[in-house]
């Protein structure tokens, strides 16, 4: 456990550099869900080669790293239905809220109003419950 | 161009590389942070800790170079976007974000990451994804 809390530690700080060079050089917030949803409803048509090119970083590394390093095999045993609606609402989720910011620590502390933290709230409370009535099989998708 | 391109590419890569080293690629990691029933794994939390002292330092050096008139590496000026979302569809957006998330444990940012490995069920997690983004759209300015 305490191996994996250092990991956890020196990746996010990873992370965290991401944001900071992502902010520092080209002047945004850095937000997988908003470089997504501008490429897909080309709202972000000005910047799309950026946006790709940081989806394609974001998805190349971790594959190579885990076909040549820590091999994985697919995962999320569920029902497709069940997959497919946790997808859709996560994204219409991340799309009206700043979750996925918050989430990565792209918010900075002067930016904590009431509202965002109530939302975080919220947040971890309906993913916990949802996930607990899920695992107890109180309601089948 | 080439630049601006090559920062965001590296700004990916480094995303890639800490979901990978903080374990959070592995599906089970995140799932273990929402399980209050077994054994549970507060990695998550170590992560979100992680992420905080350079997003703030980046934050600092961001607003000193805007009080002094200067921009962003690539050129332009910051666009940090503050607090200024309205309250409904950020509620209505987290509650959304948290059933989602409870259903089957896996985070967007990780499904992403996980495209190359991940599976038929990741690839269809994802195209569900971005039909609520795409549908959240317009649903936010309505909501708004």
């Amino acid at each position: 456990m305490q191996i994996e809390w250092m990991y956890g530690l020196l990746g996010g700080g990873l992370i965290g550099m991401s944001g900071a060079l992502y902010l520092l050089t080209n002047g945004k917030i850095m937000d997988v869900s908003t470089i997504l949803a501008g490429v897909l409803d080309r709202s972000g048509r000005a910047t799309l080669f950026e946006r790709l090119a940081f989806l394609a970083g974001l998805i190349l590394v971790p594959g190579v790293f885990t076909s040549v390093v820590t091999p994985q095999e697919p995962f999320l045993q569920a029902s497709p239905m069940l997959v497919a609606v946790a997808g859709g609402m996560v994204g219409l989720g991340a799309r009206l809220s700043l979750i996925t910011r918050i989430g990565m620590g792209q918010i900075s502390f002067d930016q904590l109003q009431f509202k965002i933290i109530l939302a975080v709230i919220l947040f971890l409370v309906t993913a916990f419950a949802t996930f607990y009535m899920v695992q107890n099989e109180m309601y089948k998708v | 161009m080439i630049s601006r391109l090559s920062f965001s590419f590296a700004a990916g890569a480094l995303l890639g590389l800490g979901l990978v080293i903080s374990g959070l690629i592995d599906f089970e990691t995140v799932r273990g942070f929402l399980d209050l029933q077994r054994s549970w794994n507060p990695t998550l939390v170590f992560v979100l800790i992680g992420t905080l002292l350079p997003m703030q330092i980046a934050r600092i050096i961001s607003n000193r170079l805007t009080i002094k008139g200067e921009g962003p590496v690539v050129g332009g000026a910051f666009s940090v976007q503050p607090g200024a979302q309205p309250s409904k569809p950020l509620l209505i957006g987290a509650v959304f974000f948290g059933i989602g998330w409870g259903l089957t444990g896996l985070l967007p940012n990780v499904a992403l990451a996980s495209v190359v490995f991940g599976g038929p069920p990741n690839i269809l997690y994802i195209i569900c994804f971005c039909i609520g983004l795409i549908v959240g759209g317009p649903f936010k300015r309505w909501l708004s």
